[in-house]
C-alpha cells in the first residue's frame, strides 16, 4: 500500500463507519456491552486513529520506498490498542479486558483484511490515487460533430493521383478451375423467379423418439455418422449426394419446435462418447463429412462444390443438399470453411431454410472423414442481398479455422438474399476409444 | 514494433473503409491494459479496434523476455497486486500461483513483504497465462485487426483516420473518434562503441551484443569453451546475464572470468535519511523500477505537481539503475570476489577494438585511469532506446504537428494521458506505455503504470460515451464475472 497522508485520514475515517459501526452493533450485544458505550469507543478510536496515521505518515517518509507495508498495517494495532485501553480508563468507557481485546481485536483483523484486497474491488481508482476515494473528475476532451460530411477520398489521396472508392465486390469473382457440370451459380446475375427448386421437406431432422433431449440426439447422431465416414464421403464427392438419404432419413413435416429462448445460444454438451481437444493439427486437410446444427435440429451429409466456369461458386445439385466448397479451407484447418446450401421457399423449404435463426453463441459441429468433428462457435450472423455480398469477410484468410455457413434465396419471400453465418472453431472431438 | 523502411508510405489505390470509435495501435500490453478496462467499463467490441502485428497481447511481451534470456518460470520484477489482467489487482498473482501450486507460501510471502522476506514476484508463465485468458474473455479477437499502422490523418470534421497495411488484403482506413498510441520501444539502443565496433568487425560479429537482442550462443560458446566475458550495464537485465552465465559456469565447470563494468558503484546505501536507497556490491537496490509511491502513492503526487522539467529530474532520481536485491546472486557475487574469477570495474567505455581472436575495451575509470581489458565476448546491457521520435509512426505524427515531444524525445501528454497537440481538435489522441516517458506518471511502463493510465483514459472516455465510469456496482458486478471467468 503506498498511502498519501490525505488518503490515510479518508481511508481510515470511511472504513471506520462503514465497517467497524456496524460490526460493533453486531458484536457488542455478544459480548455485553452496551451500544452506548460502545459506540463511544468506537468514536474515540477513530480520532485517536486520525492521529496515528500522521504518525504512520511521518515515519514512512523514512523509507525509500514510501509505502506502508501490509505487516506493518496489521502490526500497528498493537500499539493503537494499547493507547486506546489506556485513553478509555480515563473517559471511564473502559469495558472488561476480554470484550475489549475481542472488539478491538476482530475490527482490527477485518478493516485490515479489507485493504488487502476487497477494498480495491468497491474503489479500482482508490490504490492509484493514493488511498483517497475523492479525486477530482479529469477535464473533458472536445467532442465530434454528429456527422463526418468530407469524403475520406480527398483526405488520403497522394499527391498525383486520387484514390479509388471503396471497394464493394458484387460476386465471389476467382479464377475458375477445372470446370465440372456447371450447375446454378449462387450469386446469379439474372435473378431467374422462375427457378424451380426441387421440392423437398426438411431433410435430417434428427428425428429421434418425442422426449429424447436435444444433447442425447445429437450425440446419437453424431457419432453415428462418424463410424462410417470414409466410404460414404467417396461415394459422395463421385456421385454427388447419394449418402445423404442413407445416414439421416428425411422426415417431412416436422415442424420447427416453437423456441421461447430464441435469442439465447442453445446449450450443447460434449457427447460423453467424445473426447475433446482444444489444440488441434490446424493444417491437416481433412474432407467434412456432415453438419450438424442443434437449434435446427438438423444434420445433413455435406457434398462438395467449386467453381462454374463464370466463376462463381456452384450451388449443390438440389435444395436439400448441403455442400462444402472444396477450393477454400476444410473445416478445422486454418482460414475459412464454407458450407452453402438452399433456403428455399416458405412452400418448400431448402436444407438453410432455418440458419437465419442462428444467434451468437450456437454450435455448428462438422464431422470429417477422419471421424473426428470440429465444433464452431456462431459469432455473427448477417443478412445481406446477392449484390453486396462481403466477399472479403467470407473468404478472406483467418489466422484460426473458421466456418461460414451460406444460405441463398433465389426465389420465394427472401428472393436475391444471402444469410451468412460466422463461425469459429473451438473444439476438436474425437471418438473415445472402443475397449 | 513496428519497422518501416520508409515513411510514411503511399496508400494503396484500393482500401476498404471502416468506421468505429477508438483505435489502439501497438497490441501490445499498453493496448490491451486499456480495452480490457473499456470493456469492462461495458463497450462494445465493435467501438474498439486493436491494431497490432501480433496475434496475442503478449506476444510482444514474450518476444522481448526470450531476447533477454527468461524463461516461464523466471520471475518478473513486479508486484503480485499489479497485476495486467485483472484491474482490480485482487486476487493478486500471489493468489493465483498459491492455487496452482496448492501452497499458501507465496500468498503469506506477499502478505509479510518486505519486511520479513524479498517481494513476491510472478513468473512469466503465471503472466502470460492468466493474460491469455483474459483477452479471450474480452473478445481481444474480435476487436483485432492485423497489420501495421502506417499513418494517422487528422480528420477535417473531427476524430482520425487510422490506415492499416494488412497482410494480403488492401489497406484498411478506419475512422475513429479517438486514438490511443501504445507502439512501444523502437528497439534496443545500440551504444555507439558498439556501432563503431560492428562497422569495423562487420554486421554478423557476434562477440559485441546487446542484452535485448538473441544471444543465446554466447551462453553455449562459454559453456563450452569457457573464456572471458565483459557485462556493462548494472540493472536488471545484467543481474540476469550474471545469474545465468555464473549458473552455466558453475554447471560446466569451464574457466569463465567475468568482468562487470559500472557506471556509478554504490558500494554502500547513499542518500539523506529522507531519501536512502538501499545500495552493495556496487548496485542500487530496488524491488520495483521505481519505488512503490511512484506507481499511485506521495511520489505519485509529487511528479503531478511538478513542471516538465522537474519532474524528469525526479524520475531520472527514482528510476534510476536499480535491480531487486537477490539472495542467491549476492551470494555468487561473493563467492566470485572471493575466489577471483569476478571482478567489478567502474568506468565508462570509450571504444571497442578488434584484437583479432578478442575485443579490447578502452575503459576510463572513475578516477580518471585508463584501462585495457581483452575479453572474449561483451555483453552490453545499458537499457533500451527510449527516444518516442525513432519509432516512424510516432515521427510522423510530429511532423504532422498532431503530437510534441519532450526533452526525452518522447509524446509529451497531461494528466488524462492526452498527447499535446491534439487537444484542439475534436476527437483525442492518447498514449500511454513507454513512449509517455516524462509524464506525470513516472513509471509508464511497467504493469500498474499502464493500469494507472488506462484508467485515467477510460475516465475521459466516459465522459464522451464510450464505456461507463467504474462506479462500486458496477465494479463489483463486473469483478464478480472475471472471478467466474465469464465471457463479456
Amino acid at each position: 500500500m503506498t498511502p498519501t497522508l490525505v488518503g490515510r485520514w479518508q481511508t481510515r475515517f470511511l472504513l471506520m463507519l462503514s465497517i467497524a459501526v456496524p460490526w460493533t452493533l453486531i458484536l457488542a450485544p455478544l459480548l455485553g456491552l452496551g451500544i452506548g458505550p460502545a459506540l463511544g469507543m468506537v468514536g474515540i478510536v477513530t480520532v485517536l486513529g486520525l492521529v496515528w496515521e500522521t504518525g504512520y505518515h511521518a515515519y514512512q517518509q523514512l523509507r525509500w520506498d514510501k509505502d506502508w507495508p501490509s505487516l506493518l498495517a496489521l502490526l500497528a494495532g498493537v500499539p493503537e490498542g494499547l493507547l486506546a485501553w489506556l485513553v478509555l480508563g480515563g473517559f471511564g468507557l473502559r469495558p472488561s479486558g476480554g470484550a475489549f481485546l475481542a472488539l478491538f481485536g476482530s475490527t482490527w483483523v477485518i478493516l485490515w483484511l479489507v485493504q488487502q484486497g476487497p477494498l480495491r474491488v468497491l474503489a479500482p481508482a482508490w490504490r492509484f490515487h493514493g488511498a483517497r476515494f475523492v479525486e477530482p473528475r479529469p477535464a473533458p476532451v472536445r467532442a465530434l460533430e454528429p456527422e463526418p460530411q468530407t469524403p475520406l477520398g480527398d483526405l488520403m489521396s497522394p499527391a498525383t493521383e486520387p484514390a479509388s472508392e471503396p471497394v464493394a465486390e458484387p460476386a465471389p469473382a476467382r479464377t475458375p478451375a477445372t470446370p465440372r457440370k456447371v450447375r446454378t451459380p449462387l450469386a446469379f446475375p439474372g435473378r431467374r423467379v422462375g427457378v424451380a427448386v426441387v421440392a423437398a421437406a426438411v431433410v435430417a431432422v434428427i428425428g429421434y423418439a418425442v422426449g429424447t433431449t436435444l444433447t442425447k440426439d445429437h450425440t446419437a447422431s453424431a457419432h453415428s455418422s462418424s463410424h462410417a465416414p470414409a466410404a460414404g464421403a467417396q461415394r459422395h464427392r463421385s456421385g454427388g449426394h447419394g449418402a445423404g438419404g442413407s445416414a439421416a432419413k428425411p422426415k417431412s413435416g416436422v415442424p420447427a419446435p416453437p423456441n421461447p429462448a430464441a435469442q439465447r445460444p442453445v446449450k450443447w454438451e460434449i457427447p460423453s462418447d467424445h473426447k475433446a481437444y482444444r489444440t488441434w493439427n490446424v493444417s491437416q486437410r481433412v474432407t467434412p463429412y456432415a453438419v450438424t446444427i442443434p437449434r435446427l435440429r438438423l444434420q445433413k451429409v455435406l457434398s462438395s462444390v467449386g467453381l462454374s466456369a463464370t466463376g462463381t461458386m456452384q450451388t449443390p445439385a438440389k435444395p436439400t443438399d448441403a455442400a462444402w466448397y472444396d477450393a477454400a479451407a476444410a473445416p478445422g484447418q486454418n482460414g475459412p470453411s464454407v458450407l452453402v446450401g438452399a433456403m428455399g421457399t416458405s412452400a418448400k423449404p431448402g436444407v438453410f431454410a432455418r440458419v437465419g435463426q442462428l444467434v451468437p453463441g450456437d454450435t455448428v459441429v462438422v464431422t470429417r472423414t477422419d471421424s473426428t468433428s470440429i465444433q464452431f462457435i456462431v459469432n455473427k450472423v448477417q443478412r445481406v442481398s446477392f449484390d453486396a455480398f462481403p466477399t472479403r469477410a467470407v473468404y478472406g484468410m483467418t489466422d484460426k479455422p473458421t466456418l461460414r455457413l451460406i444460405g441463398y434465396a433465389k426465389s420465394g419471400k427472401g428472393r436475391g438474399q444471402n444469410v451468412i453465418v460466422y463461425a469459429k472453431a473451438v473444439r476438436l472431438l474425437q471418438p473415445k476409444q472402443a475397449s | 514494433m513496428t519497422q518501416l523502411t520508409e515513411h510514411p508510405p503511399a496508400p494503396q489505390q484500393e482500401y476498404d473503409v471502416r468506421r468505429t470509435r477508438l483505435v489502439s495501435i501497438g497490441g501490445g500490453l499498453g493496448s490491451f491494459a486499456l480495452l480490457d478496462r473499456l470493456r469492462i467499463g461495458g463497450a462494445s467490441t465493435d467501438d474498439l479496434v486493436v491494431v497490432s502485428p501480433h496475434l496475442k497481447p503478449d506476444h510482444a511481451f514474450a518476444l522481448a523476455c526470450r531476447n533477454s534470456g527468461m524463461g516461464q518460470r523466471d520471475r518478473l520484477r513486479s508486484d503480485s497486486s499489479a497485476r495486467i489482467d485483472n484491474v482490480w489487482g485482487f486476487p493478486g498473482y500471489a493468489a493465483s500461483e498459491a492455487r496452482v501450486r496448492k501452497s499458501a507460501a507465496p500468498l503469506l510471502r506477499s502478505l509479510v513483504e518486505p519486511v520479513l522476506c524479498q517481494p513476491y514476484t510472478p513468473t512469466v508463465g503465471l503472466m502470460r497465462t492468466t493474460l491469455a485468458a483474459e483477452a479471450e474473455r474480452i473478445g481481444w479477437e474480435d476487436m483485432l485487426v492485423r497489420g501495421e499502422a502506417l499513418r494517422v490523418y487528422r480528420h477535417p470534421d473531427g476524430g482520425y483516420i487510422v490506415l492499416v497495411r494488412r497482410r494480403g488484403q488492401n489497406d484498411l482506413a478506419i475512422e475513429c473518434e479517438f486514438v490511443h498510441l501504445a507502439v512501444g520501444p523502437a528497439g534496443p539502443e545500440i551504444s555507439p562503441e558498439t556501432r563503431a565496433f560492428k562497422e569495423t568487425a562487420g554486421e554478423g560479429d557476434r562477440r559485441v551484443v546487446h542484452a535485448y537482442e538473441p544471444h543465446e550462443e554466447i551462453y553455449r560458446q562459454l559453456a563450452t569453451r569457457g573464456g572471458s566475458v565483459l557485462v556493462r550495464g548494472a540493472g536488471i537485465a545484467s543481474s540476469r546475464i550474471l545469474q545465468r552465465i555464473i549458473d552455466d559456469k558453475e554447471r560446466s565447470g569451464q574457466d569463465v572470468h567475468i568482468w562487470q563494468l559500472f557506471r556509478h558503484y554504490h558500494a554502500e546505501p547513499t542518500g539523506p535519511l529522507r531519501a536512502r536507497r538501499d545500495a552493495g556490491c556496487g548496485y542500487a537496490y530496488q524491488s520495483y523500477n521505481f519505488p512503490k509511491a511512484a506507481f499511485g502513492g506521495q511520489l505519485r503526487d509529487a511528479s503531478r505537481r511538478l513542471d516538465e522539467e522537474g519532474r524528469i529530474a525526479l524520475m531520472r532520481q527514482m528510476g534510476s539503475t536499480s535491480t531487486p536485491y537477490r539472495k542467491e546472486w549476492a551470494l555468487q557475487l561473493r563467492e566470485g570476489r572471493a575466489e577471483g574469477w569476478y571482478d567489478a570495474v567502474a568506468g565508462e567505455v570509450t571504444r571497442f577494438v578488434d584484437n583479432g581472436e578478442t575485443v579490447g575495451a578502452d575503459i576510463v575509470l572513475a578516477n580518471n585511469e585508463r584501462l585495457r581489458l581483452d575479453v572474449d565476448v561483451v555483453i552490453d546491457a545499458t537499457g533500451m532506446d527510449l527516444a518516442a521520435v525513432d519509432h516512424p509512426l510516432i515521427n510522423d505524427l510530429v511532423e504532422q504537428h498532431l503530437a510534441e515531444v519532450n526533452e526525452l524525445g518522447c509524446l509529451r501528454v497531461d494528466d488524462r494521458f492526452v498527447v499535446a497537440g491534439s487537444e484542439d481538435h475534436p476527437g483525442a489522441i492518447f498514449a500511454s506505455g513507454m513512449n509517455t516517458r516524462g509524464a506525470p506518471l513516472a513509471p509508464v511502463d511497467s504493469f500498474l503504470g499502464l493500469q494507472s493510465a488506462a484508467l485515467s483514459i477510460a475516465e475521459v472516455l466516459a465522459g464522451q460515451g464510450l464505456g461507463r465510469r467504474m462506479g462500486p456496482l458496477r465494479s463489483v458486478s463486473q469483478w464478480w464475472k472475471w472471478m467466474g471467468g465469464r465471457s463479456l
